[in-house]
C-alpha cells in the first residue's frame, strides 16, 4: 500500500503508520512474518565500481495488538500494539565509510536496522482517535584506553555501551464523513550515533591526540504524513503525503581529531558538509475486497509512491549516492473466519526504480575519486514479504 | 602508534565477558524474586517469560505489570571495595492469553531495559582480577518473548526466544599523524576513520512444560539453551608518523576471534504445593551448565608493518600473543525455595507475604594461576509482600496489584592462593553482598 495507513491502516503496522487506529482493533492477534529486500544498484563511470549491489537482506516481523478490556466507558475504547522488524540478527548496522567510497547510505544501511515500534491507540468518541508510542533504535558509545602496563607492553581498558535512543510518534485519525477518513501522524528524528573515543597514554614518545570514532550510525528525519481514505463499497481509496525534514541532518561522518581550545585552528582533518534537503513524497493506493466464500474474505492492494532524494549531487569528493525512487507495490490478503481458524495471511511485493542520476565533479577533486569526472547511478530494490495473523 | 591503537580498537570490537540475563541474578518481576526464583511450577504474570513460558497461557486474563529495581554490590577483594557498578532498570512485560479455536493460546513477553545502556562489553587482560559473575554479566537488556498452549487442562507447553545484544565489526584509520615538534602539534595530525560494524542479536530458546498432577499441585520442567556469540574481526590501519624529519609509512594488521558472550544451558525442575488454598510451597533445583564455559579472552594475531629509525621514535613492544588458560568452570545444581502465604483481609484485598531462598555454588575452580575470575558461594535470602484490589472499580473488570521485594546475597569470603609468590596480582580474599530492592505494579483483566 505504498507507505499508506495513516487514514486507513490496520493492524500491527499502525504503531507505525499511526497508533490512534489501533483503536479501531478489538481483537487481540499476533503477527509473525518474513521479508526479504534485494538491493541492484550501480555507478557507471570511467573510474566507477559499476556495480554496488548489495547482499539480500532478510528480516523477520513479529508483532501484537492487544485490546485492552477495561470496563465502564473505556469499554473497546483502547489497544496496545507491539510490533518488531529484525533484520536477520542485525539491532543496527554502523557502516560510516570514507566518504570517497561509492556507497548508498540512504537506502542501504537504514534497511538494515532492527524497528521496534510499540504504541497506544484510544477511540475519543465522534468518529476520533488519537494515538502515541514509540520508535526505538540503538547507539553505540565507548572508550578505549591505550596505555603501556606495569610490563612495559602495551595494554588497552574498553569499556563499550549500547543505549538506546528514542523517537515519539503521535497520531490522529477522525472520520469526518461516511466513509471518509482523514490521519495524521508525526514521528520524531531518529538517530543512533557511534562514539567511540580512543585515549592513547604513556607510549613512548609517541603523543597521540583523543581519536574520535564517531559518526551517526543511523538517522531516520523527523516526518509528518497526511492521509485522507475513502471507502466505496468493496473499493478503499487512500491519497497521502509525507513531509520528511532531511535539511536537519548534517550527516554521517565527523572529524577523527577535534581541534582543542587552545588550537581552534589546527590542522586536523573536517568532514566535507553533506547538503540535504527535506523532501515530500506522495502515496496513492487502492485496495479491492471480496468474499472467497462465507468464512473467507479476500483483498487485493497496490499503490505508488515518489520519493525524492534528500542528498544533493556529489560535485565534491564525497560519492553519498541517493537517486529519486518510484515505488510500486501489489499485495493480497486472506482472511479466515470461524468456522474455519481464525487467521489472516498478508503477501506483498514492492518494486523501486531507482531514477538514473548523474553527478558532475568539481574541479580539484582528485582525478582517482570513483566519481571523477562524472558518474551516473541508479538501480533497483526488490522486497517481498508474506505475514501471518492469527486471533486469539 | 600503530602499536597503540590497533590493539585498542580490536579489544573495542572484541570487548569480551561472561554476559548472562540480570534474571538469572537478581530474578524477575517482584513476586517472582520474593519467592526465591522458585516459581518454574507457579508463575502466572509476565515473569513466566523467564521462568517458565508454558504458565503464559494459566493466566486468566490480559495481564500487564510495569516496575523497577535497584541492585547494590558491595563487593571487596582484600578489603578494597570492588566499585561493581549497581545494576538499575524498569522491568515490565505483558500476558495475553487467549484461545484459537477450542486450543488455549497465549502471547508473552518480558523485558529489563537498564537505566544506563542496553549492554556494556569490557575487555581486560586475563590476569586482571573482574567479579565474573556481577562485573558485567548483569549490566544487559533483557528481551523475551513466548507463545504457549494448552492441549490439555493438565499439561501447558511454552516456548519463545530470548533476545540479548552484541557488537560486532571493524574499524579503519588512515592518514597521517603528528608528532609534536616546533609549531605543530598532535592535534594537527591528519587522521580520519571509518567504521563497518554491526550491533547484533543473539537469540537462544527456551521451553517450558507444567503439569497438574494434582488439584493442589503443579510440576514443571523448563529449559534454556546457551548462547555463546562468536566473533572473527579484522583490523587495519595504514599510513604515516610525521616525524617532522622523517616521515614513516606504517601498518598495522590484525585478524582476531573470540566468544562475546556465554549464556550456560540450564535445566530446572520445579514443584509448587497448596497444601491450602492461601499458602503455596515451592522448591525448583535449577542444572547450570557452567563446564561449557568458554573463556572470554581474545585470541588474536598482528602484523606490524613498520620501520622506524633507532632514536627517532620509541615505541613500546608489541603485546605477547595471549596463551589462553581454561577457564574450567564446573556445572553446579542450584536449590531454589520459595513460599507464598495470601492472607485475605477482605474479600476484594488480600495481602500476600513471601519468602524465598537460593543457594549457589561457586562454579569457579581456585584461581591458583594467571587468571583471576573472582567469585563465591552465594546465599540468597529474599523477602516480598503486596496487596491485590479485586475489582477495584468498573474501569477495572480484574484486580490491581502492587508488590514489592528485598533481595540480599550473602558472599562468604573466599581466600585464594596462588601458586607463584611472584604472580602478578598476588593472593586475596573476596568477600561481599548484594542488595537489591524493587515493585512493580499490575493490572489484570479476567
Amino acid at each position: 500500500m505504498a507507505g499508506i495507513g495513516t487514514a486507513v491502516g490496520r493492524g500491527v503496522d499502525t504503531t507505525y503508520t499511526n497508533p490512534a487506529l489501533l483503536s479501531a482493533q478489538h481483537h487481540r492477534e499476533f503477527t509473525f512474518g518474513w521479508q526479504s529486500t534485494r538491493f541492484v544498484l550501480y555507478a557507471e563511470g570511467p573510474n566507477a565500481p559499476g556495480d554496488l549491489s548489495e547482499d539480500s537482506l532478510h528480516g523477520t516481523t513479529i508483532g501484537v495488538v492487544l485490546p485492552v478490556p477495561f470496563g465502564d466507558f473505556l469499554e473497546d475504547r483502547v489497544t496496545l500494539g507491539l510490533g518488531v522488524f529484525t533484520p536477520s540478527t542485525l539491532i543496527a548496522r554502523a557502516r560510516l565509510l570514507y566518504p570517497e567510497r561509492p556507497q548508498f547510505p540512504v537506502l542501504t544501511d537504514r534497511a538494515q536496522t532492527l524497528n521496534f515500534n510499540a504504541g497506544a491507540g484510544v477511540d475519543i468518541g465522534y468518529g476520533l482517535r488519537v494515538g502515541a508510542g514509540a520508535l526505538a533504535l540503538a547507539e553505540l558509545t565507548g572508550t578505549v584506553v591505550v596505555r603501556t602496563d606495569s610490563t612495559g607492553r602495551v595494554g588497552t581498558a574498553v569499556d563499550d555501551q549500547l543505549i538506546a535512543t528514542y523517537a515519539p510518534v503521535a497520531g490522529a485519525s477522525w472520520d469526518f464523513a461516511q466513509d471518509y477518513t482523514a490521519g495524521l501522524v508525526y514521528r520524531g528524528t531518529l538517530r543512533g550515533d557511534f562514539d567511540v573515543v580512543v585515549q592513547v597514554n604513556d607510549l613512548g614518545s609517541l603523543t597521540v591526540p583523543d581519536l574520535n570514532i564517531t559518526g551517526v550510525a543511523q538517522y531516520d528525519p523527523m516526518q509528518v504524513q497526511a492521509e485522507v481514505g475513502r471507502r466505496l463499497g468493496a473499493w478503499t481509496f487512500a491519497v497521502a503525503a509525507t513531509y520528511k525534514r532531511w535539511g536537519a541532518f548534517d550527516g554521517w561522518q565527523r572529524p577523527t581529531v577535534k581541534c582543542p581550545a587552545a588550537q581552534p585552528d589546527c590542522a586536523a582533518l573536517t568532514p566535507e558538509p553533506v547538503e540535504f534537503h527535506d523532501t515530500v513524497v506522495p502515496r496513492v493506493a487502492a485496495a479491492y475486497a471480496f468474499e472467497l466464500s462465507p468464512d473467507a474474505k479476500a483483498e487485493v492492494r497496490a499503490g505508488y509512491f515518489w520519493e525524492p532524494t534528500p542528498v544533493g549531487e556529489q560535485t565534491g569528493s564525497a560519492n553519498y549516492f541517493d537517486n529519486d525512487r518510484h515505488v510500486l507495490g501489489v499485495g493480497y490478503g486472506l482472511e479466515l473466519a470461524e468456522p474455519l481458524p481464525p487467521i489472516r495471511v498478508d503477501v506483498v511485493y514492492q518494486h523501486q526504480f531507482l531514477a538514473p542520476r548523474s553527478h558532475q565533479k568539481k574541479a580539484g577533486v582528485a582525478t582517482d575519486n570513483a566519481g571523477y569526472p562524472k558518474v551516473k547511478t541508479g538501480g533497483q530494490v526488490m522486497s517481498t514479504g508474506i505475514a501471518l495473523g492469527v486471533k486469539f | 602508534m600503530r602499536r597503540g591503537l590497533a590493539p585498542a580498537l580490536a579489544a573495542l570490537l572484541v570487548a569480551g565477558s561472561l554476559h548472562a540475563s540480570p534474571a538469572d541474578t537478581f530474578g524477575l518481576g517482584s513476586r517472582s524474586t520474593a519467592m526465591g526464583s522458585a516459581v518454574s511450577a507457579d508463575v502466572r504474570d509476565f515473569s513466566a517469560n523467564y521462568y517458565n513460558p508454558s504458565g503464559l497461557v494459566l493466566t486468566r486474563g490480559l495481564d500487564i505489570t510495569a516496575g523497577y529495581y535497584y541492585a547494590d554490590h558491595s563487593l571487596e577483594m582484600n578489603g578494597k571495595d570492588s566499585r561493581v557498578d549497581p545494576v538499575r532498570g524498569i522491568v515490565g512485560g505483558l500476558v495475553a492469553p487467549g484461545s484459537i479455536g477450542f486450543l488455549p493460546f497465549a502471547f508473552g513477553i518480558a523485558t529489563f531495559l537498564p537505566d544506563d545502556r542496553i549492554s556494556r562489553a569490557r575487555a581486560s587482560r586475563q590476569e586482571d582480577p573482574r567479579w565474573v559473575f556481577y562485573d558485567n554479566r548483569t549490566q544487559l537488556i533483557f528481551i523475551s518473548a513466548n507463545l504457549a498452549i494448552r492441549p490439555f487442562e493438565w499439561l501447558s507447553i511454552g516456548g519463545g526466544l530470548t533476545y540479548l545484544a552484541a557488537t560486532r565489526g571493524s574499524f579503519g584509520i588512515s592518514g597521517t599523524a603528528v608528532l609534536p615538534a616546533g609549531n605543530k602539534t598532535e592535534y594537527d595530525s591528519e587522521l580520519r576513520h571509518e567504521v563497518d560494524a554491526d550491533l547484533t542479536t543473539e537469540r537462544y530458546p527456551e521451553l517450558g512444560v507444567t503439569v497438574r498432577p494434582h488439584e493442589r499441585l503443579d510440576l514443571a520442567l523448563v529449559y534454556r539453551h546457551q548462547a555463546a556469540i562468536e566473533l572473527d574481526v579484522d583490523a587495519e590501519l595504514t599510513g604515516t608518523v610525521d616525524a617532522t624529519l622523517i616521515k614513516v609509512p606504517a601498518r598495522y594488521s590484525l585478524d582476531s576471534y573470540t566468544v562475546n558472550a556465554f549464556i550456560p544451558r540450564q535445566v530446572v525442575v520445579g514443584g509448587s504445593y497448596r497444601p491450602i488454598d492461601e499458602l503455596s510451597v515451592n522448591l525448583d533445583l535449577k542444572w547450570v551448565d557452567w563446564s561449557s564455559f568458554k573463556s572470554p579472552v581474545s585470541r588474536s594475531s598482528t602484523t606490524l608493518d613498520v620501520n622506524v629509525p633507532p632514536g627517532i621514535i620509541e615505541l613500546p613492544p608489541n603485546p605477547k600473543p595471549t596463551q589462553l588458560e581454561e577457564p574450567g568452570l564446573v556445572d553446579r545444581i542450584v536449590p531454589l525455595l520459595g513460599i507464598e502465604y495470601r492472607l485475605e483481609v477482605t474479600p476484594d484485598l488480600v495481602v500476600p507475604i513471601r519468602g524465598g531462598y537460593i543457594y549457589e555454588h561457586s562454579p569457579v575452580p581456585p584461581q591458583t594461576g594467571i587468571t583471576n575470575y573472582v567469585d563465591t558461594d552465594r546465599h540468597v535470602l529474599s523477602f516480598g509482600t503486596g496487596v491485590v484490589l479485586r475489582e477495584p472499580g468498573a474501569l477495572l473488570p480484574g484486580n490491581l496489584r502492587f508488590d514489592a521485594h528485598a533481595q540480599w546475597s550473602i558472599l562468604p569470603t573466599r581466600v585464594t592462593l596462588k601458586d607463584s609468590p611472584a604472580d602478578y596480582v598476588g593472593d586475596y580474599r573476596a568477600r561481599g553482598n548484594i542488595l537489591n530492592v524493587g515493585a512493580t505494579v499490575s493490572v489484570g483483566f479476567e
